[in-house]
C-alpha cells in the first residue's frame, strides 16, 4: 500500500520468454526482446498476455549472446539519450561500438550461430555487425583459405587464373 | 531442464555452412572488388552468387564510383593498362596499372588498334581505330569480371562515321552507344545521320532529330548531366568550334558555343569535367592553358575563367591533356606523353606519379594511354535487367530465382547466356536445398 504512492519505486517491468531450441527458458525485459523484429511483429500480433515465445531455430548458447548485446544495446541508448538530453559530452557511441567489436570477435561457429540468428530474428544491427565481420575475414584471404576457415566444401570449381 | 548429452556434438551440427543467400550477399556488397574476383573461385555457390546482377546492383549502391575521365586513346590489345583512381584520391606518389587483357578480342578485331569510346560505371565501349571506313563492330567489356558484348553491326554501311560516344541514361538505367555519321565523306554538304544502340537491345536504332552539320568531330568526349559532349566543327565554316551536345536520354542534339571567340586554327579544344561542371581548357598554341568552366549547365553567360596553367609548372608544350579534380580543388593531370602527375595550381607545381605495373612483379611502366576506371560488377550483358533504381527487388531467395527467369523468358537474343546462368543457379538451389 505504502509502495504504490512512492514515485520512486518503478512498476515490476513486464518480462517475455524466450525459450531456445534445446529448451531453455530464457525471461528477459520486454524492450530487451523487442529489439528482435520477429519478435516485435508477433508481438503486436499476438494477445498480451501470450509471452512466450519458442525460438526453434537458436540454440541457448547464442541465445545468451544475442539477449547480452540486446540488452547493452537498449542500456547504451538510454543513457547515450540522457546524455543527449542534458547536453553533457559523451563517448556512449564509441564505447557502445568498442564494445561491439569486442563481442563479435569470436570463433567462426560462434559467428556463423550469431550471424544466422540475427538473420532468423531479424535484429537489424546485429546482423549488420556480423556481416561486416565475415566481410572483413574474408577480405585479403585467398579462396583455399577461405573454404578452411568457413568449413566449405570445394565442389571442384576452378580458377582458370590461379597459375598466372 | 537438464542438458542431454545426447544432443549432437557442435561440429557435428555445423558440418554445413550455407549462408543464405541474402545474407551472402550482403557480405559480397562490402568486399571491394579484387577480393570478390578471388573469393567466387570458394566453391559454385559463391561463383554464381559474385556474377548475379542483382550483386552488381548492391554493390554500385554500397560504393559510389570515383568520377572518371576519358582518356581518348589508342590501344593495341596487349598494351592497355588499368589505373584504379581511387590511388590518387590521398595523393600517392605511385600508383598500380593492371595489365588490361580482353577476352576474345583478337576474333573481332585482329590486330587493329581500339580506342576508348567510353566508359561508365565501370564499363569500357572499345571501337577501332576511327578512320576505318566500313563499319566494325564495337566491344564493350567489363574489364574486372571480364564480360563482353558486341553490339551488332551497323546497317548503315554508306555513312562515314564521324564520331561516338557511350553515354548512361540514369533515368531509365539505359546504356546507349551513339555513332555520327555523314552520308558523304568528301562532300562539305551531305546528309547527317545518328544512330543508337541501346545495351540489352538487339539492333541499333536511327535517331529522326535533326542532327546539326559537321564538319569534322574530335574523338574525345564527356559526359555531363546526362549529355554526351563533343569538339566540333559544327556548319560549313572550317575553322567553327563548338562544342557539340547530345542528351543520353531523350536524344536530342543541341550546340554549345565556346567561352571564347575563336582564335587561331591552331587553338586546341578539350573537353572535361570538374566538380561536375563542362569544362574546356584552351590552349593557344604558346604552352597556356586556361580552363574555362561553365558553371550553370547551358548558360552561356555562366563560362568563367576558372585557372590558367603553366606551362613552365607542366611539360606539356605540344601535347593534350585530361585531368580529374580531386578533394581539396587539386587536379591530376595527364598529358598524351605519359607524364601523369598532381598540379597544384596554387602553388604551380607539377609533381609526377610514378606508375607499377603489375605483370610478373612490379615494373615501372611507360604509360602513354591509360584507362582510368573504378570498377563495378556490373555486365554488358545484363545492364537492362534493372530498368530503374526502385525496381530493385525484395532479396529473397525467392525473387532472385523467379526474377531471373522471367527475364529470360521476356529478353531477346541475350538471354541465352542469362539462362546458362539461370541453369547454374537452378542447380544451384537443388543443391542447397539437398543440404
Amino acid at each position: 500500500m505504502k509502495d504504490s504512492f512512492n514515485p520512486s519505486i518503478e512498476p515490476p517491468k513486464k518480462t517475455v520468454t524466450l525459450v531456445s531450441s534445446d529448451g531453455y527458458d530464457f525471461e528477459v525485459e520486454e524492450e530487451v526482446a523487442l529489439e528482435s523484429q520477429v519478435i516485435k511483429d508477433g508481438f503486436e500480433d499476438k494477445a498480451v498476455d501470450d509471452r512466450e515465445y519458442l525460438l526453434f531455430n537458436v540454440h541457448s548458447d547464442t541465445l545468451e549472446l544475442i539477449i547480452k548485446y540486446c540488452e547493452k544495446h537498449v542500456s547504451s541508448r538510454k543513457s547515450i539519450s540522457a546524455a543527449a538530453a542534458s547536453s553533457s559530452s559523451s563517448n556512449g557511441e564509441e564505447a557502445l561500438k568498442e564494445w561491439d567489436e569486442h563481442f563479435i570477435s569470436v570463433d567462426t561457429n560462434t559467428l556463423y550461430d550469431i550471424l544466422m540468428a540475427a538473420d532468423y530474428l531479424n535484429i537489424k544491427s546485429l546482423l549488420d555487425l556480423a556481416i561486416q565481420k565475415v566481410a572483413d575475414t574474408i577480405h585479403g584471404r585467398s579462396p583455399e583459405q577461405i573454404r578452411k576457415k568457413f568449413n566449405i566444401e570445394n565442389d571442384s570449381i576452378i580458377d582458370p587464373w590461379a597459375s598466372e | 531442464m537438464e542438458k542431454q548429452e545426447t544432443i549432437p556434438s557442435k561440429n557435428k551440427r555445423r558440418k554445413c555452412k550455407v549462408l543464405p543467400d541474402d545474407v551472402l550477399m550482403d557480405i559480397f556488397s562490402r568486399l571491394p572488388l579484387k577480393t570478390l574476383s578471388n573469393s567466387k573461385w570458394v566453391c559454385k555457390n559463391w561463383y554464381v552468387l559474385v556474377r548475379h546482377p542483382l550483386l552488381a546492383q548492391l554493390h554500385f549502391a554500397r560504393n559510389p564510383l570515383l568520377p572518371c575521365p576519358l582518356f581518348h586513346s589508342q590501344h593495341q590489345d596487349r598494351e592497355s593498362y588499368l589505373i584504379d583512381p581511387e590511388h590518387f584520391v590521398n595523393h600517392e606518389n605511385s600508383a598500380t596499372a593492371y595489365h588490361l587483357q580482353l577476352k576474345d578480342v583478337k576474333n573481332f578485331f585482329g590486330t587493329r588498334y581500339l580506342e576508348v569510346v567510353g566508359t561508365v560505371n565501370g564499363l569500357v565501349c572499345f571501337s577501332p581505330y576511327r578512320y576505318a571506313y566500313q563499319p566494325l563492330p564495337y566491344y564493350i567489356c567489363n574489364p574486372i569480371t571480364r564480360d563482353y558484348l558486341i553490339p551488332p553491326t551497323s546497317p548503315m554501311v554508306d555513312y562515314r562515321p564521324l564520331g561516338n560516344g557511350f553515354g548512361f541514361d540514369s533515368l531509365h538505367n539505359e546504356y546507349k552507344v551513339i555513332r555520327i555519321l555523314r552520308e558523304s565523306c568528301w562532300k562539305t554538304t551531305g546528309d547527317m545521320a545518328a544512330e543508337v544502340f541501346t545495351l540489352g537491345s538487339d539492333s541499333w536504332r536511327e535517331i529522326t532529330t535533326n542532327v546539326p552539320f559537321i564538319n569534322f568531330m574530335e574523338p574525345c568526349n564527356v559526359l555531363v548531366n546526362g549529355c554526351l559532349h563533343w569538339v566540333a566543327y559544327v556548319g560549313n565554316h572550317v575553322g567553327k568550334r563548338a562544342i557539340l551536345s547530345f542528351n543520353v536520354e531523350t536524344e536530342q542534339f543541341d550546340v554549345i558555343q565556346m567561352p571564347t571567340k575563336e582564335g587561331s586554327y591552331s587553338d586546341s579544344y578539350d573537353l572535361m569535367v570538374l566538380g561536375g561542371h563542362l569544362c574546356v581548357m584552351i590552349n593557344n598554341g604558346l604552352g597556356n592553358r586556361e580552363i574555362q568552366v561553365m558553371k550553370d549547365y547551358g548558360v552561356h553567360s555562366s563560362w568563367a575563367k576558372k585557372f590558367v596553367l603553366e606551362p613552365k609548372a607542366v611539360n606539356l608544350f605540344f601535347s593534350w591533356g585530361q585531368m580529374i579534380e580531386l578533394k581539396n580543388g587539386e587536379i591530376l593531370f595527364i598529358s598524351n606523353s605519359g607524364e601523369l602527375g598532381y598540379y597544384y595550381h596554387q602553388t604551380k607545381i607539377f609533381s609526377i606519379v610514378k606508375i607499377f605495373i603489375i605483370k610478373g612483379g612490379p615494373v615501372k611502366a611507360d604509360l602513354s594511354s591509360p584507362i582510368f576506371l573504378t570498377g563495378s560488377l556490373f555486365s554488358p550483358n545484363n545492364v537492362g535487367y534493372y530498368r530503374r533504381a526502385e525496381d530493385k527487388p525484395f532479396l529473397t531467395h525467392r525473387a532472385i530465382f523467379s526474377w531471373n527467369f522471367t527475364w529470360s523468358v521476356t529478353k531477346g537474343d541475350i538471354t541465352f547466356a542469362a539462362f546458362a546462368n539461370q541453369l547454374k543457379l537452378l542447380i544451384f538451389f537443388f543443391n542447397v536445398t539437398c543440404i
